[in-house]
């Protein structure tokens, strides 16, 4: 006893360890199911069987209903709020599941460098342009850093960096790294905005982590909802307030657009033959004679054009040719609205806006957003309050444009362009065109968490609906019992006692699996119960390696004492060859893997470790002490 | 109670018929992958793949002409799992995220009386995919170079390059057999995905496992009978340890025949992949890794190992006894 007691006290610990680091996850699970047994669903669902509803009016029955089951679920909140900091505690220390279990969203998004770069640049010019379209395609191609090639187009063509950044005096080096730094901080600051919204989003443990220099997935367990996810991360959030041009000029510009586009020359003269009166010719000869007004049309009653939404790629193409370009003055831009403005013959059209280019102001200044219903209208509502900085120039920006419109501008949408009515001291300002409070929502929470640095790309994503999540967990349950049940049975029928000291082992081997994944807050993925499984299976093999050479020496006459003892030393070697060699794949599995194929590297590395232990160290005491209490034979099979 | 009570069975003396298998697998493995090709999945192919559940089962005929009007009429279609659920796959497109919306909302709107539940979706950009595939290469690179340096330090080089070729043998038949059930039987829906490359690396850890393990006993029978004929101790050793082998990979079969069976959808790849994998990795200890490793020493260091008259080609075991106790 005395020369096994250090072993006997690790294993002990290991034991103790273990369940010390599985019972919240245990404790997580009895609450879970304590809160779904009083949330009353299923008392709910009871009742409404045995009850008919009262007679009343339809409007009512909806408030009815949603009264009954809070009625219901009253216990649950109770209990939560008694229990709330234990419950939280609980979850956090689980053993997690993996989204390929629970359901969810696994997106990796890619800040766009080159965008960015493009961005950055001032002086922009047609080499420029060039060099652009050039990176851009190669980036799209290869993984290499689009910074790089820049410098590389750049360098071929012998021309210097600082020609678009930095100071003009820099050489390429510092040229170099200022967008080096740059590009990397974007990556960062991206990632904490991200970060940011999907926090404030409410997601429960939501995981967001960096992947190579440009990269960063965003993990939302139990979440489905694709396109809101999409907006809540992609959304740049780049909100500006912008001026529109004045209406007159807006529409001489068209006027001398559709000219070009009909191929007259005498842009003004005919300008006067307004659009109305040729309403009475035939369609066709109205297209022939006004290809932009048969593209663009003017709202009834106002002032304002619109575009059918499959039209709009037509008047992008169509605004950006070389002639039509000469004619619309340089600090004209061209947007949409946000949202359809209204439905004609099944199709929607989008209000088309001519603003001044430059912003008057930009989100920047903008510190706090809130969504709400509009108190008048009850329309959604994101009203938003600015820094003293930005409301003092919001004041002077309203001051002196009254009576004209505003732009609010974001992502280069145009969400409402409201008529100034009164020079606005305090610097708030409002959204509205949203669709639901959902939207309004999304929208606010975007605008706290601040705009992206850079566009980003969701270059992967992965959806995975709840009830696949179930059944794999089934699946891999019943595969894991049946399996183990298997190898139990085999091990006690082949090797008698020592099987089942080996299986004694397993059952251990089981628990210290479980436990080192939740101290190391592991993620238990589907893969990973399939590398558990494995596991169970070669975990044996320590085991049978040792009993055959257990048995091999007991036939050359050997004591049982001496037999065991040869027995463990001589399968020592091969025991440790073959396991190192397996942690070494596991490894570099777990180093070129991802999400899933990582938490199976990760249980395979773990089950190595935790079944050598239970193998060797476990298996050896249970023998010594029968040994030391007398035993003279164990049936080794 | 014991399988393979002390058998003297000659291995290695009928290797050369075991080449030849060998190489017929990996031949007819290798003609079906480059006439059929592989199936690669998502990950590495890119694109936009959905799991879909219908209730009632829909006819995939009609899904395919659906999928049609909005331009996916190449789309692949297969069912997966249960019969009411379907697997659609298309090709990557500039629409990027948005493409699996369309094609639920098509689907939705062409078949009104049908309940559609999206149970998975995957989205893959093709840069993505490329760099999964790279990541997958080297990781079975890597890890070939670790087990060849690991081996050389506790064996022999040559040893190690045996066990080394003996993976390659194990990963080219495994692959061929994906390729060939892959093509006879569709249903068990064999695709190299990023699963399936998890489970190639493992079956390289459990072929090594078992290779060394053989190896080990070698290492230690030589160092008992020195000077003995080189094929006859390990004859010697792969009696030994056969007890030990067929019980470990008969444990791992069954196992991974549950996991196969009972596994799911998403497991079957890795389970089949794996059973392919325990079987071989078995077998290739025995006739690539030490088979080479004896032909070696024929062939290149030319030391004759031919047999006496007398000599059984399998060391008596009788005669290790007191060996081992002369030794003691």
């Amino acid at each position: 006893m005395r020369k096994n007691r250090f072993k006997i006290i690790l294993i002990v610990a290991a034991i103790a360890l273990a369940l010390y680091y599985l019972y919240p996850t245990y404790q997580s699970a009895s609450y879970q199911r304590k809160l779904t047994e009083l949330s009353g669903q299923l008392k709910y669902a009871n009742y409404l069987e045995s009850h008919p509803l009262p007679p009343m009016p339809d409007s009512l029955k909806q408030a009815y209903l949603d009264s009954l089951k809070s009625s219901f679920s009253a216990d649950s909140l109770q209990y939560y709020d008694a229990n709330a900091n234990s419950i939280v505690d609980a979850k956090l220390k689980r053993i997690k599941l993996g989204l390929d279990l629970q359901g969810g969203m696994h997106i990796v998004l890619e800040v766009d460098i080159v965008k960015m770069l493009d961005d950055m640049a001032k002086n922009k010019d047609q080499t420029f342009d060039q060099i652009m379209q050039q990176v851009a395609a190669q980036s799209k191609q290869s993984d290499a850093d689009p910074l790089d090639l820049l410098g590389q187009q750049f360098g071929q063509r012998g021309i210097r960096l600082s020609r678009y950044y930095g100071d003009i005096r820099d050489d390429n080096s510092k040229v170099m790294s200022y967008l080096r730094d740059e590009t990397k901080t974007a990556v960062d600051r991206a990632m904490e905005i991200v970060r940011n919204r999907v926090d404030q989003y409410g997601v429960s443990e939501p995981s967001i982590q960096k992947q190579g220099s440009t990269r960063f997935i965003v993990e939302l367990p139990g979440v489905s909802n694709e396109s809101e996810v999409r907006q809540l991360l992609q959304g740049t959030a780049l909100l500006e307030f912008k001026l529109l041009e004045p209406t007159d000029v807006v529409v001489k510009v068209y006027q001398a657009i559709d000219n070009i586009l009909a191929g007259k020359t005498d842009t003004l003269a005919t300008a006067a033959d307004s659009v109305s009166s040729d309403s009475s010719r035939s369609q066709e000869e109205f297209a022939k004679k006004h290809p932009l007004f048969t593209i663009i049309q003017q709202i009834p009653n106002t002032t304002d054009f619109a575009v059918f939404e499959n039209d709009r790629d037509k008047l992008n193409r169509t605004l950006e040719r070389e002639d039509v370009r000469r004619v619309i003055p340089s600090d004209f831009q061209f947007l949409y609205s946000a949202k359809p403005f209204g439905t004609a013959n099944g199709q929607k059209y989008y209000e088309l806006f001519a603003v001044k280019k430059d912003a008057e102001l930009t989100g920047g200044v903008v510190t706090n957003a809130q969504a709400r219903p509009d108190p008048n209208t009850g329309q959604p509502n994101v009203e938003m309050t600015m820094s003293s900085d930005g409301a003092r120039e919001w004041a002077r920006i309203t001051g002196a444009n009254i009576g004209k419109r505003i732009a609010i501008v974001l992502d280069n949408a145009v969400y409402s362009a409201p008529v100034v009515q009164s020079k606005i001291p305090n610097g708030s300002s409002q959204i509205t065109g949203m669709a639901n409070m959902d939207e309004a929502n999304l929208l606010s929470i975007v605008l706290r968490a601040g705009a992206l640095p850079a566009p980003v790309d969701i270059v992967e994503e992965r959806n995975v609906g709840p009830s696949l999540g179930e059944d794999s967990i089934r699946n891999g349950v019943t595969s894991g019992v049946i399996g183990l049940g298997i190898i139990v049975l085999f091990m006690l029928f082949y090797y008698r006692t020592g099987g089942s000291a080996a299986d004694f082992a397993l059952l251990l081997n089981i628990l210290f699996i479980l436990g080192v994944l939740a101290a190391f807050h592991a993620t238990l993925t589907l893969p990973g119960i399939a590398g558990m499984i494995l596991t169970i299976a070669v975990a044996v093999d320590a085991n049978v390696l040792i009993y055959e050479r257990i048995r091999e020496e007991l036939t050359t006459g050997k004591t049982l004492r001496a037999a065991i003892d040869q027995g463990y030393s001589k399968a020592y070697s091969a025991i440790f060859d073959a396991n190192i060699i397996s942690l070494f794949t596991g490894a570099i599995l777990y180093q070129f893997g991802t999400g899933p194929v990582q938490g199976f590297a990760l249980t395979l590395m773990i089950g190595i470790v935790a079944s050598l232990f239970s193998a060797i160290i476990i298996t050896r005491v249970i023998f010594d002490i029968m040994v030391e209490r007398g035993a003279t034979t164990i049936n080794f099979g | 109670m014991r399988f393979f009570p002390r058998t003297s069975v000659d291995f290695i003396g009928k290797r050369y018929i075991w080449y030849t298998v060998s190489a017929t697998l990996i031949l007819l493995g290798l003609i079906t992958i480059a006439i059929r090709g592989l199936n690669y999945g998502i990950d590495f192919k890119g694109g936009t793949e959905l799991t879909l559940q219908f209730d009632p089962a829909p006819n995939i005929g009609s899904i395919r002409s659906s999928l049609d009007k909005i331009g996916f009429g190449d789309a692949e279609i297969k069912t997966f799992g249960a019969t009411n659920q379907l697997l659609i796959r298309v090709k990557a497109t500039d629409q990027g995220v948005v493409t699996g919306d369309r094609i639920i909302g098509q689907l939705r709107s062409s078949m009104p009386a049908t309940q559609i539940q999206l149970l998975e979706e995957n989205k893959i950009g093709p840069k993505i995919g490329q760099e999964l595939r790279r990541d997958a290469v080297l990781a079975v690179f890597y890890s070939l170079i670790a087990i060849l340096f690991y081996v050389s330090i506790r064996f022999q080089f040559i040893y190690a390059l045996g066990a080394v070729l003996a993976l390659f043998h194990d990963v080219l038949i495994t692959l061929g057999a994906v390729g060939i059930f892959g093509w006879l039987v569709p249903w068990l829906n064999l695709e190299i995905n990023q699963t399936m490359v998890a489970a190639f690396l493992t079956l390289v850890g459990y072929s090594m496992n078992d290779t060394v393990v053989i190896f080990d006993r070698i290492r230690e029978n030589l160092k008992i009978y020195k000077g003995e004929n080189l094929i006859r101790v390990m004859n010697r050793s792969i009696n030994d340890t056969l007890s030990r082998t067929i019980i470990t990979s008969g444990t791992a079969f069954a196992v991974l025949l549950v996991l196969l069976i009972f596994g799911g959808e998403v497991t079957r790849g890795f389970a089949f992949s794996m059973l392919i994998g325990v079987v071989t990795g078995t077998y290739s200890s025995i006739y690539v890794a030490s088979a080479i490793v004896v032909d070696y020493n024929v062939y290149v260091k030319k030391v004759d190992l031919r047999l006496t008259q007398t000599q059984s080609p399998v060391l008596e075991i009788e005669k290790r006894y007191e060996v081992a106790a002369k030794r003691a």
